[in-house]
């Protein structure tokens, strides 16, 4: 599955979804509806070695999110930035968010089908956004369990191999699937941003 | 003409002229040396002249341009521009050649080959407290000044024609070294401080 290199940049942790991709988007079923709760400016959360980046989260008319996340100059890491498309949606009591790529440092991203889309579960605890991705091997269980249709295709790269995990449900199945109350327990943690409060 | 609509979303300041703010045709500075200023590069946040708050991330990039992305903040918050600009010092004044990109994700204009063919030039200054301020050119001030044979520039047709300074550059950077040139650029539309 492509990658996006914005991710690496700005949304570094989105990268490691990169692993399970869905033929659908989550919520097509039922429908989007911006969760308000998302709008304002994020800070992904520092570490020793990079300044945290700032994620901009603006919502549009139409039910959707436009994200635009800067990651400053740090060590040999040019800046960049980068815009996002975002959908939200509530299945159960579980939170999804569809991430799409639309630029990186204003070069339109051409990504279409099912790799263009990023599903994430998402959680809120006061001003701590945290992002889940499908986890790639309790994702792989699910499907030969049978509890989820998908494909695994072995892949090879150099001596060794990888796997590709696609969920091939159709919107609806793929929606009842993760109403389920443990549906979370597919996902692993990616990434935590923390909210700026808004200016006064 | 061409609709300023970053003007629209940020630079409140030009709401009432709604068009595209006086350009120059030559980047100001082009005699000086044009390096990116340091100080700018990172994070600011602060208010339009209405009052309205905005983030502007200054990055550098390859080839001595600087990016500027500049989100709106706040409550119902939903414009954002990418801007490319230059920096240059005349003397004691700093100035940016602004060039509008992309206004929330569209080329301005709605199509890049309408772009204006010059740079807008921003007057910037940095206070002791490391406030810094923006500073267009005053659109009906720059009008006059070209009928009046200070600089020499043309003005389209109409109350909302826009205005170019055509001014070869050494004309260009020493008018902008008087006080008279510098008496162009209106109060500042946008106030930041810099996030640490």
């Amino acid at each position: 599955m492509k990658v996006p290199s914005f991710a690496f940049v700005v949304l570094a942790g989105l990268s490691l979804s990169a692993c399970v991709s869905v033929k659908e988007p989550i919520g097509t079923s039922v429908g989007y509806v911006n969760d308000p709760a998302l709008e304002g400016l994020w800070l992904s959360a520092p570490d020793d070695k990079k300044p945290p980046s700032y994620i901009h989260v603006l919502a549009n008319d139409d039910n959707t999110f436009t994200v635009v996340g800067v990651a400053q100059k740090h060590g040999d890491d040019k800046a960049s930035w980068g815009v996002l498309q975002v959908t939200t949606v509530r299945l159960g009591a579980n939170r999804y968010m569809n991430v799409h790529e639309v630029s990186e440092d204003g070069k339109p991203k051409e990504a279409d089908g099912p790799d263009a889309n990023i599903p994430l579960l998402y959680t809120l605890s006061g001003d701590t956004l945290s992002l889940f991705a499908f986890d790639d091997k309790k994702t792989k269980d699910a499907i030969k369990a049978g509890r989820i249709e998908g494909k695994i295709t072995q892949n090879k790269f150099g001596t060794g191999s990888y796997d590709t995990v696609a969920i091939t449900a159709d919107g609806p199945h793929l929606d009842a699937f993760l109403k389920a109350m443990d549906a979370p327990d597919l996902f692993g943690p990616v990434m935590v941003l923390h909210r700026v409060p808004p200016p006064r | 003409m061409n609709k300023f609509r970053v003007v629209l979303a940020v630079m409140a300041a030009l709401l009432l002229s709604a068009c595209y703010p006086p350009v120059t045709r030559s980047p100001v500075g082009t005699t000086a040396a044009q390096t990116p200023d340091p100080v700018l590069l990172g994070t600011w946040k602060g208010n339009s002249s209405d009052g309205k708050p905005s983030y502007f991330h200054f990055l550098l990039q390859r080839g001595g341009t600087i990016t500027a992305i500049i989100v709106e903040s706040g409550p119902k918050a939903e414009d954002w521009n990418y801007v490319t600009l230059t920096t240059a010092a005349l003397g004691a004044n700093r100035f940016m050649n602004a060039r509008m990109l992309l206004s929330n994700g569209i080329p301005e204009g709605g199509d890049p080959a309408v772009q204006p063919n010059g740079t807008v030039p921003v007057l910037y200054r940095i206070d002791a407290k490391g406030v810094l301020t923006l500073s267009m050119m005053d659109e009906a001030a720059t009008k006059a000044a070209i009928r009046a044979g200070k600089i020499k520039g043309t003005i389209e047709k109409g109350d909302m024609g826009d205005a170019v300074i055509t001014a070869a550059p050494a004309a260009l950077d020493k008018f902008l070294q008087t006080p008279a040139g510098l008496a162009l650029f209106a109060n500042p539309f946008f106030t930041l401080k810099k996030v640490e």
